[in-house]
């Protein structure tokens, strides 16, 4: 006897819902009908590596992947789990089986079929070679083709994020028997790639254009546009003229000034989406040496730090304060009673001189310093005028990216930085900031008791329960202070008006978040 | 002449030999580790992070991995690009193109206006038009060229809409043929101007400057003593005599062709070498940086020893020194 697990159930729940959306409206808002044909120009900052997405972490190829290329399931922009190659799943009571079904109609571009072989392939590759997201199957203890459409996971232990995460990046599956005895990396498949997308790479031009056209003997729905080309303008201005200009369709919305939104959302020009991301930008601080080993002082650091500021002044108010020491999103898993202290300067210098500072002639407890890469240069402007204001002299040092990582991260060479980046598709992902082997633990926080609860989070069965060791965690990162988040990272998006079925629309806008993935073209038009 | 050619070419050599092992060296001391950055922000696996290493080699010694380098470099292999998993040598060529067509196109009109603007400034020393056009050239000369870019972009596309904002072809067109050439040229129009705008002060500064202080010698005083007309003098003596400081610093400019257009690609989305450089800097793709200094320190090479020859042809006097 199986049981569905809160995961699948939702997912179902999900589907029935979308599927009645689609009976009721079309495929698009205003009920107008999707035009075929047309050329779509997407400007990305930089190029793909190559074309196989699951060998390394490549965000360049990863809008395009999810085009050329099928996953088991599949993120959406609600990060929902959809189907993609696997129509529906079930799980055990105990969560350590997990049974996929194939779409029986699914084919590569060269004709022959997608079977359950291809994804154990895939997937036992990409543990076997230590691939990018390798870490998605560490609670798997064997994958089994059961028959041509029948996938069973084996798990050793229950994994709750196993899903979203199968669904979300460097898990697109590859054939086997085209890549078969091949070494991935140096695969003539990275620029000749056989994928099962509803889009085939025609041209690659490097350094300028990669072209996909529609692959219209799909075994999905048949995408609307005829080719998409994804152009590279690495310079910021020159991509939001290009755009402006018609040269190109869609630029990444963070190229989009934040001056400019209010004076552009007054014509009709654009169709506008708001898009808040489990990315919050955080500051970290230096837990082993240097004053922020005091938690009283990391302690009156947060409460110095205003984080309504920090969203007003350094985003526009774009990107919103994030109360909780996880991002708010994640709604179910918030502890009301667990809140980064809200902002108190007075209080904040009471703490320090509680722990032992007091102030020199110059009016300062003491002097820090903030180490950032690129990027973070106003939110961190911003905090070092906060701390000022309750006598703490911090200095502002933004290095190179590797120089950061080497200096700052991998050596501990800092007091005080920021972080920010994608967390993971579901509240789970956060843990890889601050659980002990977490990869991306930048300050090493390291506390037995979060990593004991976030271990139980992951082997939980129903979302109740990861909810709740997630409060407890809260509980915990709220004495130790290991880090304090800022803000949410939100995307405003804005789209040229003739833009239709967008996966970033939401179904008021005629978008096609039910049914694509996160940059997935299919049901993208134009209404000229 | 012949023990002249030898002599270069073996300087050269030298030359192009020291510039591997520096850049090979101190690509090597930068912080960053391209096995971590390869395997992104995001998801860092450390196994994979130590295959990388294992598999190009970069756990051994620098020493070791010189001597590897020197061994493909000896079988006329310039390697593997571990970030883009693609030979070196390929990803070179294809970009070698686009940036000589900017560069030289931009250098060579910068050389020609630039010239002929410091003689005519030269010949009306001190007067307004001389003062104006050195002002104008003092601008230039400190303008950043992203920024002078952008501007550009903005007055010729967003404004005036003459020409397209970035990249080598109209991505709609598919054009052919005669078309595509057009196209291409309509492209370029806006990088090379930015290049030319650049360039010019430079050009101009050397030859207003040689032709004023080939004027002040003492022989063009002597030739005019002779009563030979000003325009011959200055036609057939000045010019000549004050032309060779320009080429010396056209052949020295050869060397920062590429890295002083990187910034130009990158404004003008051009798919140039430049681009590549500062792509595989930021990656630590260090067989992409290795290969393009190698082919950047044997063209400076080849250009100083053109220079050499030509200033061997029109001033006999240096090779009366060699």
């Amino acid at each position: 006897m199986k049981k569905l697990t809160a995961f699948a159930l939702s997912c179902f729940m999900f589907l029935a819902l979308t599927a009645c959306g689609g009976n009721n409206g079309g495929n698009s808002g205003g009920n107008k009908t999707a035009k075929d044909g047309g050329t779509y120009i997407i400007a990305q900052q930089g190029e793909p590596a190559s074309m196989n997405p699951d060998t390394v972490s490549d965000d360049y190829l990863y809008p395009i992947a999810q085009n050329m290329f099928n996953r088991l399931v599949k993120l959406n922009n609600n990060y929902e789990v959809l189907p993609d190659l696997a129509t529906s799943w079930e799980s055990s009571d105990d969560a350590l089986t997990h049974t996929f079904h194939l779409n029986e109609k699914a084919k590569w571009w060269d004709g022959e079929a997608v079977t359950s072989e291809d994804v154990k392939y895939t997937f036992d590759t990409i543990v076997e070679k230590n691939y990018a997201n390798k870490s998605v199957f560490a609670n798997v203890k064997e994958i089994e083709a059961k028959d041509d459409l029948t996938l069973i996971f084996h798990m050793s232990a229950p994994d709750a994020s196993f899903l979203s995460n199968v669904a979300w990046y460097g898990t697109f599956i590859m054939p086997q028997h085209v890549l078969d005895g091949q070494d991935w990396q140096k695969s003539d498949f990275n620029q000749n790639p056989v994928g099962s997308g509803p889009f085939k790479l025609s041209k690659w031009n490097k350094g300028t254009d990669l072209r996909l056209v529609k692959n219209a003997e799909y075994w999905g729905d048949v995408a609307h546009l005829d080719e998409i080309v994804y152009t590279v303008i690495p310079d910021a201005n020159t991509a939001y003229q290009a755009w402006l200009n018609n040269e190109v369709d869609e630029i990444p919305s963070a190229l989009i000034p934040t001056s400019e939104i209010a004076s552009m959302q007054e014509n009709g020009d654009y169709n506008w989406v708001n898009q808040e991301w489990p990315s919050p930008y955080y500051m970290t601080f230096n837990l082993n040496e240097g004053p922020f080993k005091d938690v009283k002082v990391r302690k009156a650091i947060a409460m110095g730090v205003d984080r309504n500021e920090v969203s007003e002044k350094a985003f526009s108010g774009y990107k919103p304060a994030n109360d909780y020491f996880i991002t708010k999103i994640f709604t179910s898993s918030l502890n009301d009673n667990a809140k980064q202290p809200s902002y108190d300067p007075e209080g904040a210098m009471k703490l320090l001189e509680e722990a032992g500072y007091k102030k020199n002639k110059d009016g300062y407890y003491f002097e820090t310093k903030l180490t950032i890469f690129e990027g973070f240069e106003d939110a961190a402007n911003v905090l070092v005028a906060d701390l000022e204001k309750i006598g703490v002299k911090c200095t502002l040092s933004v290095v190179d990216y590797n120089v950061w990582q080497e200096n700052a991260w991998k050596n501990q060479e800092f007091e005080l930085t920021m972080v920010a980046g994608f967390q993971g598709p579901d509240v789970l992902g956060a843990g890889r900031r601050w659980t002990t082997d977490g990869v991306i633990n930048v300050n090493f926080y390291s506390n037995e008791k979060v990593d004991t609860l976030y271990k139980e989070a992951l082997a939980a069965a129903t979302q109740e329960e990861v909810d709740a060791k997630m409060k407890d965690i809260q509980a915990i990162l709220a004495e130790d202070l290991p880090l304090i988040l800022l803000v949410n990272y939100t995307d405003v998006c804005a789209y040229k008006s003739n833009v239709q079925g967008h996966p970033m629309y939401t179904d008021e806008q005629g978008g096609s978040r039910a049914k694509a993935g996160f940059n997935e073209m299919t049901y993208v038009w134009l209404d000229n | 002449m012949k023990k002249f050619l030898a002599k270069r070419l073996g300087s050269g050599s030298l030359a192009v030999l020291f510039s591997i092992i520096f850049n090979f060296v101190i690509i090597r001391l930068a912080p960053g580790d391209p096995a971590t950055l390869l395997v992104g922000k995001d998801n860092p696996n450390p196994e994979m992070i130590a295959m990388i290493r294992e598999q190009y080699g970069l756990d051994k010694s620098m020493f070791e991995q010189l001597g590897a380098y020197f061994n493909q470099l000896f079988h006329l292999d310039l390697g593997y690009s571990y970030a883009n998993s693609r030979d070196v040598w390929d990803m070179i060529v294809e970009r070698l193109g686009p940036t000589l067509m900017i560069a030289l196109t931009g250098t060579l009109i910068a050389v020609l206006i630039g010239t002929f603007i410091g003689v005519y400034a030269a010949r009306k020393k001190g007067t307004f038009i001389d003062q104006a056009i050195c002002s104008i050239s003092y601008l230039f000369d400190s303008t950043p060229s992203f920024w002078l870019g952008l501007m550009l972009i903005l007055l010729f596309s967003s404004i005036l809409g003459l020409f397209p904002t970035s990249g080598m072809y109209n991505l709609r067109g598919n054009y052919t043929g005669f078309a595509h050439i057009m196209d291409v040229i309509q492209h370029m129009f806006l990088p090379v101007l930015t290049l030319v705008l650049l360039n010019i002060p430079y050009y101009f500064r050397i030859a207003r400057s040689s032709v004023l202080q080939v004027m002040s010698e003492d022989f063009i005083m002597t030739l005019r003593a002779t009563g030979m007309s000003e325009k011959k003098i200055f036609n057939k003596y000045v010019l000549r005599n004050a032309i060779i400081p320009t080429i010396t610093v056209f052949g020295i400019n050869l060397a920062y062709m590429v890295t002083g257009v990187s910034m130009i690609e990158i404004t003008f989305a051009w798919p140039g070498m430049g681009r590549l450089m500062l792509d595989s800097i930021t990656k630590r793709d260090y067989p992409v940086i290795s290969g393009i200094y190698l082919v950047l320190s044997i063209s400076v090479a080849i250009g100083m020893i053109i220079v050499d020859i030509v200033y061997a042809t029109i001033d006999p006097r240096i090779r009366i020194e060699e």
